[in-house]
């Protein structure tokens, strides 16, 4: 590959960059009137960023990312779920009565009877005094 | 007693509104002459940055659409930087729309490959034809060749390949450092060389057989 020379390389960029200027300089007003719009409305953009945004604006772009999108329901649904089943299982779970008679002692067996008993006999009483 | 009191107080009083109002007029005096200078940056490099967007998609709506959309994110985002950093961001938010650009046309091309390539939906051609160019054609006669040669010099830059156009544009139109125009381009500086040597041998090949003469 030969390198064009700095003269003639600079001949070449000379005519090329004449005749992009004078593109440019002769622009049809249509063209130009596009590129003021454009210009205003990327200014404008750099005005609206600028303005302090309010409380609800916040809230609302909060809302609006992403992240909060998908962690809002997925939470809410989770808290829901947890709760329905705190709900609806027992706290105190019931011993097993097999459990009670075998390892509970005969004579403190005997005695429960023996209370039931009593308590039953007195209920009688009071009410036959009535 | 009680003048000096009331000295006292006035001044006590007017102290602290003084300091706000130099304050306020300091930081009015601060932001107006970053917008003013972003706005005057903006007018004088939309038309050559419009060009080279221009040269790259050969379509004038997009071209334009890919402006407004550098535009926006370098006031949006980078407004703050200092100004002389304004010219290459934006050219590189510039080539980077661009590549984009491409990126789309390309899966477009493969998705509607049924349809026709050609820019015939009522769009503007770019550059401009001789036949096109209203205000080319308004010339008075003596300047006809030289606005037909200058629009064929032009169209010579309109053959060379992507990487060499943008490589000429910025260092030699714009006048870029080699390594601000590699930082655009994303590449290396021997890569701007090549393309940039490349370009300025095709673009004096394509002269010369034109108009039958050397340089």
């Amino acid at each position: 590959m030969t390198l064009p020379s700095d003269n003639d390389s600079g001949h070449v960029e000379q005519r090329i960059n004449q005749a992009l200027d004078h593109s440019v300089e002769q622009l049809p007003q249509t063209t130009k009137d596009s590129l003021y719009k454009a210009r205003l409305t990327a200014l404008s953009a750099m005005h609206n960023k600028a303005k302090p945004k309010n409380l609800s604006w916040q809230i609302r772009q909060l809302i609006a990312h992403p992240l909060p999108k998908v962690a809002v329901p997925v939470t809410a649904a989770l808290l829901v779920a947890l709760s329905w089943q705190y709900g609806t299982v027992e706290s105190v779970p019931q011993l097993p009565i097999a459990m009670m008679s075998e390892d509970m002692p005969s004579e403190d067996l005997a005695l429960l009877e023996d209370l039931e008993f009593v308590t039953w006999l007195a209920q009688e009483q009071a009410a036959a005094a009535l | 007693m009680d003048q000096n009191y009331r000295h006292t107080d006035i001044s006590f009083e007017s102290g602290p509104i003084k300091l706000s109002v130099n304050q306020y007029n300091k930081s009015a005096d601060e932001a107006e002459p970053t917008q003013l200078s972003m706005e005057g940056f903006l007018a004088e490099i939309e038309k050559r940055a419009y060009h080279m967007a221009a040269f790259a998609t050969g379509c004038h709506a997009d071209a334009l659409d890919l402006l407004q959309e550098s535009m926006i994110k370098l006031v949006t985002n980078y407004a703050e930087r200092p100004s002389d950093q304004w010219k290459p961001l934006l050219y590189k938010i510039l080539q980077n729309k661009i590549r984009d650009y491409h990126r789309h046309q390309k899966v477009k091309n493969l998705v509607f490959f049924w349809k026709s390539n050609d820019k015939d939906n009522g769009d503007e051609p770019w550059p401009p034809t001789s036949a096109g160019a209203d205000t080319w054609r308004d010339t008075p006669e003596a300047d006809i060749a030289k606005s037909q040669q200058q629009l064929a010099a032009l169209e010579h830059l309109k053959q060379l390949s992507d990487k060499q156009r943008e490589s000429f544009l910025l260092r030699s139109w714009e006048g870029l450092s080699t390594a601000q125009t590699a930082e655009i381009m994303g590449c290396s500086e021997g890569s701007v060389k090549t393309h940039y040597s490349r370009a300025v041998a095709k673009l004096k090949s394509l002269l010369e057989a034109e108009h039958d003469i050397t340089f």
